[in-house]
């Protein structure tokens, strides 16, 4: 018996309706390939599409014998994928804790169920894939982590910068703050030779976020930064810091800094500043305050005082006007000058008529004045200006570390009054930073050559290559060479026993150098009790190899805070500890060296 | 002495669908394995190549039950079908039963016999269509046209309810819901619905072509809704799942993963696809992608074109098949072709509209493009059923009438 003819009709209509559901599923292919195709596939694309930084490591800061003084650490943000974990491990969350060195409540929030989502902006579901739970963990305390099991419990490598000496030269360092930018010091200064070029990997995943190496397009490697070699001498570094909080512990000052140089390149082998700070620490209020964290050599000017009477001396006895023998009378109250008087200041102790020579030991304010007024009358007071700017007043000192440098306070003869002849020479009515001051001085020692200021002797690739090597550069000329060997000769006087810096005085060694104490403006006078001690000097004087400043802001105790009684003594500790670390031998040889000859 | 064989219809010959059915699924067979080659790699990282090697180790066994399946004698396995339907009946249970089933994905499907897994549902739909087939050229007579009309012109209101009537309904109609219900019952213990459903329409679909009432039809549709509904609102976590196809963009983040992926899958095949071996959704985006959403490494590999192609296979194969059942003439036989042949074009295509977002997401695999042995003999042994039927269909539905041609 065959289909009977009246269900035929039921044989096509179930063809029909088979026919019509592939229709349909064909429509619904031509959408799903072509008509939604593009926006459907940019999203697979994206969710598929990785791209991973591969982070630079940022360069070391080293100092002149190789010791670190800026690392970059490999540490790890530990945090957790909620999708992974596995429900069993939940309960682990204390465990989880107790190793990261967290409250065990923190752990538990994290690893709680509802913690899989969260609700975005328009209030939509989206998954959570990442919660941290401990950030900048380092590599040991990972790896307990690592060795619980937990699954979904991922560490994120970065780099943290750490400085290894902590606070030791922590204001010609500089740091980084979190967010990776560097805020001072060279750190700042060199960013764009420390800092590396980060790379990227462009690449495919599949579903389980594991990357498909077989579909990465593009793989840019890592550029690490480069590393500084620092002028800087980690000993000597020390050694002024030592001083300084000796001095500190003597005098309670509000501040003080000592710089160390050699005169001759310019390279900077110290600068302490008090109080410092922990660099590592530069986020702690407590710990690193932001008056901590002021660089007090560039930022910070004080009026020098009868340190920079050496300036005006210098360029008298450059254009000849005087020689170290010339009388001075140092017992006139006023003083003809471009046909008025002036009245002179006053001195400590009353003098006569002195040589130049002994004006400059004893630190006559009357003889120093005398000597400007000569060359301002003979040169215009344009030119004494110019003078005083040849050896780098009044502008930057191109120290290569960022730390709010100021350029000081030297006025223009225009804007002079009646007075400023005679206060300017000894050092008031201007304003100068420590390392302005330090760096005239060892202009005085480098036979007038103005030096720039090296910080950063040089740069290396990663392959430990040099890359960039920093010669020594003079800057201009302050004086003739001549004048600055009379001058140095004049200062080698001021650290005997008749000049005003006995206590600078170094056995074995001709020390040259000059005393300054200065009177702050308190309440717009001069104030009696408020002092600024420096000493600016340099050694062996014949052939100079370090020049050294001390200014110690506000010295109290002991009376009166006279740059002799209170720098000299810093300077005298730090040039010992140097010459020792230098090995700079004494100007009179030993007894022992002639035996060794005679043999 | 010279017998003359009656010729009621059909043409001689070997049928087109003979021929060309085979070639048709060799072609599906061959996609399926390039997908699973592709597909591997987000089974096993270290084997990519090891899935591929046991379906090609499975094609011989198909081969070799589907020629069985073709050679068989039909009216011998029909005098069987109750035996069958027994062992059927109890192969679902055995599978229920821990220590003799496996749960695969929460639901016990699979018995293991240790050298391989059967799948007593696969087995359940040869002999539903045997029993379905049989029962419709058994009891013809009852769905013909009812006897007793409700409205006589002598004016007599009939009984609403008569002897004659009840008969229609119980041989004609219930006596072949029975066994369907008791298959969809032992798969019910699974639970498997999306077989459930299949196996209905297709005993439904067969039902309808064999010529049963239409009033008994549409009142089972009808029920058969009502319960549908029923069990979808009452099962737990079903509705929220069922409805998810809905809105695969919206529920990517759980119910619809598998769904939205498989649809990205289709996007970035674009229409000319991404290229043999450049699909990446089915790494470990899509859970299953080398068994029900094996369509989606096609449609992403080789793009709209092969899609396409790939339900035109199943299409034309199903044409193929209708085309020579119009020609057939023994109810029996034609019943169950067209049961085959639904098996596998339902199954096909309800799979492809599952994973394109039209049905709601159902364990219903690719007949021979889905990796898996039970899925390929099974489909392997339908086809040679069908081919089987509608070889010997042509001939005369009765017994060859042998009369001597000497006769008067």
């Amino acid at each position: 018996m065959s289909l009977p003819h009246a269900r035929r009709p039921r044989l096509r209509i179930l063809v029909w309706l088979v026919s019509a559901g592939f229709a349909l599923l064909l429509a619904k292919l031509v959408q799903l390939h072509a008509v939604d195709g593009p926006r459907l596939r940019a999203k697979a694309l994206e969710a598929r599409s990785e791209r991973s930084e591969r982070p630079s490591r940022r360069g070391e800061i080293r100092d002149r014998q190789g010791n670190l003084l800026a690392a970059t650490d490999t540490v790890w943000d530990i945090g957790l994928d909620p999708h992974v974990l596995a429900p069993e491990d939940r309960a682990r969350a204390p465990e989880v804790a107790a190793r990261l060195g967290l409250p065990a409540s923190v752990v538990l929030a994290a690893f709680a169920e509802e913690r899989r989502t969260r609700l975005d902006a328009s209030g939509a579901a989206r998954d959570v894939r990442w919660i941290v739970l401990a950030k900048e963990v380092d590599e040991a305390r990972k790896r307990e982590v690592d060795a619980l099991g937990v699954r979904g419990l991922y560490g994120q490598p970065r780099f943290r910068r750490a400085y290894p000496q902590g606070s030791l030269a922590a204001h010609v360092l500089g740091y980084i703050n979190h967010e990776g930018i560097p805020v001072s010091g060279v750190e700042k200064t060199f960013d764009d030779l420390l800092r590396g070029q980060d790379g990227w990997v462009e690449s495919e995943r599949d579903g389980r976020r594991r990357e498909i190496v077989a579909r990465r397009l593009r793989d840019v490697p890592a550029v690490d930064g480069q590393s500084l070699e620092l002028t800087l001498d980690s000993v000597i570094q020390s050694a002024c810091e030592e001083a300084l909080a000796q001095v500190v512990r003597q005098h309670r000052p509000k501040g003080a800094v000592a710089i160390v140089s050699e005169p001759r390149t310019g390279r900077l082998l110290a600068l302490a500043c008090w109080p410092t700070f922990d660099l590592n620490r530069f986020n702690d209020r407590e710990a690193a305050p932001l008056d901590a964290q002021r660089n007090r050599a560039l930022a910070d000017i004080y009026e020098p005082g009868s340190v920079f009477k050496v300036v005006s001396v210098a360029g008298a006895l450059e254009s000849g006007l005087v020689t170290p023998d010339t009388p001075l009378d140092c017992s006139a109250d006023t003083v003809p000058y471009r046909g008025r008087m002036v009245a002179m200041p006053g001195d400590s102790h009353r003098m006569g008529v002195e040589p130049l020579r002994a004006v400059v030991w004893e630190s006559s304010n009357r003889g120093t004045v005398q000597v400007a007024m000569r060359y301002a009358e003979r040169h215009g007071e344009e030119r004494y200006v110019e003078l005083l700017r040849g050896f780098g007043f009044g502008a930057e000192t191109g120290l290569p570390v960022a730390g709010g440098e100021v350029r000081g306070i030297l006025h223009a003869p225009s804007r002079w009054d009646g007075l400023t002849i005679s206060r300017l020479p000894m050092g008031h009515s201007v304003s100068v930073t420590p390392m302005q001051m330090h760096l005239a001085m060892a202009a005085i020692a480098a036979d007038g050559l103005l030096m720039r200021p090296l910080v950063v002797g040089r740069v290396l690739n990663p392959d430990g290559s040099v890359a960039i090597e920093y010669a020594p550069r003079p800057r201009g000329r302050a004086v003739s060479a001549a004048a600055a060997r009379q001058m140095a000769d004049l200062l080698r006087g001021v650290c005997t026993r008749q000049g005003t810096a006995a206590a600078a005085e170094i056995p074995g060694y001709d020390v040259a150098g000059k005393t300054g104490t200065t009177q702050k403006l308190v309440n717009g006078r001069y104030s009696s009790a408020h002092h600024v001690a420096s000493f600016s000097g340099f050694l062996p004087a014949s052939d100079p190899r370090l020049a050294i400043t001390v200014v110690v802001d506000e010295p109290t105790g002991s009376g009166v805070g006279y740059g002799g009684k209170v720098s000299a003594p810093v300077f005298r500790e730090i040039a010992q500890r140097a010459i020792r670390r230098l090995e700079i031998p004494p100007a009179n040889p030993a007894p022992r060296g002639r035996l060794v000859a005679e043999r | 002495m010279q017998f003359k064989v009656e010729q009621v219809g059909a043409p001689t010959g070997v049928a087109r669908a003979t021929l060309l059915v085979p070639l048709l699924i060799l072609l599906l067979v061959t996609f399926g394995l390039i997908a699973l080659f592709s597909a591997g790699y987000s089974m096993s990282l270290r084997e990519p190549t090891a899935a591929v090697a046991r379906q090609l180790a499975y094609t011989p066994i198909a081969l070799l039950l589907g020629w069985l399946a073709w050679r068989v004698d039909l009216d011998r396995l029909r005098e069987l079908r109750w035996p069958l339907f027994g062992l059927v009946l109890l192969l679902l249970l055995l599978a229920r039963m821990p220590g003799i089933g496996r749960m695969v994905n929460g639901s016990w499907r699979w018995i293991d016999f240790g050298l391989f897994r059967l799948q007593p549902s696969d087995l359940a739909k040869v002999v539903l269509v045997i029993l379905v087939a049989d029962h419709i050229a058994r009891w013809q007579r009852r769905s013909l046209p009812i006897r007793e009309p409700f409205v006589t012109l002598s004016g007599r209101q009939p009984y609403l309810f008569t002897r004659g009537r009840w008969e229609d309904l119980r041989d004609g109609f219930l006596r072949p819901m029975l066994p369907v219900l008791g298959i969809c019952a032992g798969i019910a213990l699974g639970p498997d619905l999306g077989t459930i459903v299949l196996c209905c329409f297709v005993a439904f679909a067969m039902l309808f072509v064999g010529g049963a009432r239409l009033s008994y039809l549409g009142a089972t549709l009808a029920l058969g809704s009502v319960a549908f509904t029923y069990l979808i609102l009452n099962w737990g976590s079903r509705l929220r799942r069922f409805l998810s196809f809905l809105d695969p963009e919206g529920r990517q983040g759980d119910e619809s993963y598998q769904l939205f992926q498989g649809m990205l899958a289709f996007a970035v095949g674009g229409v000319t696809g991404a290229g043999p071996g450049n699909g990446l959704q089915q790494r470990a985006y899509l859970p299953e992608a080398h068994t029900d959403f094996v369509f989606t490494i096609i449609g992403e590999e080789w793009g709209l074109v092969a899609t396409v192609g790939v339900a035109g296979i199943y299409l034309l194969v199903f044409h193929l098949v209708m085309r020579e059942l119009r020609a057939c003439t023994d109810l029996f036989r034609l019943s169950l072709a067209l049961g085959c042949v639904l098996f596998l074009t339902l199954q096909a295509l309800v799979n492809m509209c599952v994973v394109t977002g039209l049905l709601p997401t159902k364990g219903i695999s690719l007949p021979f493009v889905s990796y898996g042995g039970t899925n390929l003999v099974t489909s392997a042994v339908l086809i040679g059923l069908m081919l089987n039927a509608l070889r010997d269909g042509g001939r005369p539905a009765l017994r060859p009438a042998v009369v001597p041609a000497s006769a008067p």
